[in-house]
């Protein structure tokens, strides 16, 4: 009962001292507001960047134009599917090459058509099972000498996908930045909010009140500020994140984006975490310097 | 009750508050602890409460060493009143509310608060006065209410530092009938001063603390204690003999 009683006194106190300093609480819950969203973009940008080097090393392929003069396609075709790493191998020829193409361009095929003999080569499209050995396999495929041209987008996706790590990277580092700044308007905040309960302090300290019982009050308002910036994050995310996918998908139909569902299932948890990690980092600091000891 | 052994209090710069004190007071006393300003009065006190701790020697607080209670422990089975009741009260609080936020900390339903917390003012003559704020108190009120509130707990020990200091004499006087009042049901009572004129009238056990050693009370008349509490300070006792003998 006796706990019963303690908790109600802590939480009224908690609420006491935010309505208290409603203005400096409400600065700090813009503060963390931005920090959790510099920290969330960041973090939804690396989950995408995974997902679409995922998406990307599915579909990397190897395209091997067939030199004229070669005809034993079968042969080649088995010994290339033999190399490790190589998941899957499809001989296209000169004639599918063509009607394929011819296909695609549709009302254009005309043009097409005006270049007379068919300029296509026999190709063989080889899929591998990790991108990592792509340079590898290429390697062995060119030492066949069958080929007139050996392409693959390795370095482009390279490319793709090292930008967005970098992209990902600094917004970690702004992430942290900005947390170390909110870390600190938060320990100012309840530092001021110490200042302003000196008296009540004082007594507590004279009469006996236990150190947790002077101290949680203002770790309690610390969580609140920082938990309801991340619930603003959250719901930001919720309502801003399907935006974003329809702009981008828009612009780039195909773009590999994760669905919103996923992106706020794995954003709640880290989320959280931080949310309290600086709300508990800020007002330990804060109660340790500037609450009295016994 | 309360027991110092050999305590030296020694503060940064090595200056010495309290040296070699030894004195006990006993279940039920009412003890004055008078001295000149600075001659570690206060730091006697504070040591009773822990809010300093001694240099060397021992403190024995309900017969037990001080430095094996917790302080939060020691402080609830105690009750402190201080001079400055003006910052010691809550000033958007109550009486009422002042008295009953020292339970209200330790966790007791509202309905205990709010009997102790009655019965404590009650004591205090402050019935009719629970639902005034401080500055709506005179300044005896306002340190009745403190002294409620150090006494809601119901503590054995009530330790007081200067509680008459900033009252007008029958405030003081009215204060002072309380805390007999207190002593009376059993309450062991300790309080520094400086009022000549409460020491005088009480008649009660004295503790002199000079240059911060104690002195010996059977070897001090009246108007000696009152050259130390004016601050007109004899060396020792023997000193002091030796001037009247020279003046006679």
């Amino acid at each position: 009962m006796k706990l019963f009683w303690i908790v109600i006194l802590w939480i009224s106190e908690t609420f006491t001292g935010l309505i208290r300093n409603m203005w400096g609480n409400a600065t700090a819950v813009l503060l963390t507001v931005a920090c959790l969203t510099l920290f969330s973009v960041s973090y939804v940008v690396g989950l995408n960047a995974t997902y679409f080097s995922k998406t990307l090393d599915n579909k990397i392929e190897i395209r091997v134009d067939i030199k004229d003069d070669v005809t034993t396609y079968k042969k080649y075709e088995k010994k290339i599917l033999n190399l490790k790493g190589v998941s899957d191998i499809q001989f296209v020829s000169k004639e599918t090459a063509y009607k394929k193409m011819e296909k695609e361009m549709a009302d254009n095929a005309e043009v097409l058509h005006a270049v007379g003999e068919n300029p296509f080569q026999a190709q063989f499209i080889v899929r591998v099972d990790n991108p990592s050995q792509i340079d590898g396999i290429v390697t062995q495929i060119k030492a066949l000498h069958i080929h007139e041209d050996v392409q693959y987008g390795k370095e482009y996706v390279e490319k793709l996908i090292s930008f967005t790590k970098t992209i990902q990277r600094i917004g970690y580092a702004v992430t942290v930045l900005a947390g170390i700044f909110t870390i600190y308007i938060v320990t100012n905040v309840i530092k001021y909010n110490i200042d302003k309960r000196q008296d009540e302090l004082k007594i507590k300290h004279l009469t006996g009140a236990g150190m947790l019982t002077i101290r949680l009050p203002f770790i309690l308002e610390a969580l609140v500020i920082t938990l309801f910036a991340g619930v603003c994050v959250y719901e930001l995310f919720v309502w801003g994140y399907g935006k974003v996918e329809e702009i981008i998908r828009d612009m780039i139909t195909y773009a590999p984006l994760l669905p919103k569902e996923g992106v706020l299932n794995d954003l709640f948890f880290p989320l959280l975490i931080i949310s309290l990690g600086i709300g508990l980092l800020g007002s330990f600091i804060s109660t340790q310097r500037f609450i009295a000891k016994y | 009750m309360i027991e110092f052994r050999h305590v030296k209090k020694m503060y940064e710069r090595k200056e010495v508050a309290v040296d070699n004190v030894s004195f006990s007071i006993h279940e039920g006393e009412f003890v004055f602890l008078v001295g000149p300003s600075g001659a570690g009065k206060s730091t006697l006190i504070k040591m009773m409460y822990k809010d300093e701790k001694p240099s060397s020697g021992k403190i024995f607080m309900f017969g037990t060493p001080i430095h094996r209670l917790r302080v939060s422990k020691l402080r609830r089975n105690i009750g402190v009143v201080l001079q400055d009741f003006h910052s010691s009260l809550l000033k958007k609080k109550t009486a009422y509310e002042n008295v009953a936020f020292v339970l209200k900390q330790q966790g007791k339903s509202p309905s205990f608060v709010k009997k102790e917390a009655r019965k404590a003012l009650t004591k205090l003559g402050l019935a009719d006065k629970m639902h005034k704020f401080p500055h709506q108190l005179s300044g005896g009120e306002q340190q009745r209410v403190a002294i409620a509130r150090a006494i809601v707990n119901n503590p054995k020990i009530i330790i007081c530092d200067e509680p008459l200091g900033d009252l007008d004499s029958e405030n003081a006087r009215n204060v002072m009938k309380y805390l007999n009042v207190l002593n009376q049901e059993g309450a062991t009572i300790v309080m520094s001063t400086h009022n000549e004129e409460i020491v005088k009238e009480e008649n009660k056990r004295i503790i002199i603390v000079q240059d911060g050693v104690v002195q010996s009370q059977e070897e001090w008349n009246m108007s000696t204690i009152s050259g130390i509490m004016n601050g007109n300070v004899p060396l020792s006792p023997i000193d002091d003999m030796l001037g009247e003998g020279e003046n006679s």
